[in-house]
């Protein structure tokens, strides 16, 4: 069964957006919530185009359940449109532009399809992969607009379509293990899975 | 009391909602064989992990790192720029451009808009 393992990455963030609290429970001790994303290598290729050289590319992924639909900045999808990889899907005539949310403002977007495989690089020299499906995403126009990641693949039209995503808990933390940002769901008592049904 | 425009309902001319097709997943490709170019790319992707594990990175938040042969040949908080950059110093030390590998560093804001 094709499956590919995620990743949890803990992430640093600016000091003053911290979540530090001290514990009833626990006096005299004070503790960080720690900022935890499920992550993933996307895998973009040209269709018929081959698997050679610079046109098979990878992108850091944030896998969010939260987010109702996928989100791309402007240079990944500019990217993937010069490959010829975006069928875009405009909107009913004299509908009005669409328009994302983002961090509280507005941002323009077209929304657009494309294929995502998704690569498990715990091997390097031979990588794990889930073919590429169709995802539709919102893609934003303004090429100033940095997501966390260049791209957030979303809840539903996407990656998880017809796959299972597995949580697995880790018990037993050995604090000697390494502690990987890269991979840090060991560390937090939690592994995740993406597999074929 | 603001008096409210009368709306339309757009979505009374849609036809339907989105939905997968149910038989979506494509034939197990498992054993696919890749490109050198893009797993040296791949083993680049792991170095670049332990260079961020290591907090060997942290001066890059927000921005994307261009390496190659496990050396760090430019960054900018633009992707295009990064490269660009990279390119011409590929060149000059003589690293095929192929090897180029892209590294995103997460921002300590969330999100953000740069200029």
């Amino acid at each position: 069964m094709p499956r590919v393992r995620l990743r949890v990455q803990e992430s640093e963030i600016r000091p003053d957006l911290r979540s530090l609290y001290t514990d009833p429970r626990r006096p005299g001790e004070s503790f960080v919530f720690p900022v935890l994303r499920l992550m993933t290598t996307a895998v973009f290729e040209p269709r018929k185009a081959g698997k050679s050289s610079r046109d098979l590319f990878d992108e850091q992924a944030v896998i969010d359940t939260g987010a109702w639909i996928t989100i791309v900045e402007h240079r990944l999808w500019s990217r993937l449109d010069r490959l010829g990889l975006i069928e875009f899907l405009p909107p009913p005539a004299g509908a009005p532009s669409p328009r994302a949310v983002v961090a509280g403002g507005r941002a323009e977007f077209r929304l657009g399809r494309f294929p995502v495989a998704l690569l498990d690089r715990d091997e390097p020299n031979r990588p794990r992969q889930l073919p590429a499906v169709p995802v539709i995403a919102q893609l934003l126009s303004d090429p100033a607009f940095r997501l966390p990641y260049p791209i957030v693949l979303g809840f539903h039209g996407g990656i998880l379509d017809g796959r299972v995503l597995r949580r697995e808990p880790v018990l037993g933390f050995d604090p000697a293990a390494p502690g990987h940002r890269a991979d840090a769901g060991p560390r937090f008592g939690q592994q995740w899975y993406l597999e074929t049904s | 009391m603001i008096p409210t425009p009368p709306m339309t309902d757009p979505l009374a001319a849609v036809s339907g909602v989105y939905n997968p097709p149910a038989n979506a997943e494509p034939p197990d490709e498992e054993d696919e064989e890749f490109d050198p170019d893009f797993l040296a790319r791949l083993r680049e992707l792991d170095w670049l992990d332990g260079e961020y594990d290591a907090g060997r990175l942290a001066q890059f938040y927000g921005e994307y790192v261009i390496s190659a042969n496990r050396t760090i040949l430019a960054h900018d908080v633009f992707q295009g720029s990064a490269f660009e950059k990279a390119e011409a110093e590929a060149v000059r030390l003589g690293i095929r451009p192929e090897l180029l590998t892209s590294y995103s560093i997460p921002s300590l804001d969330y999100p953000m808009k740069v200029s």
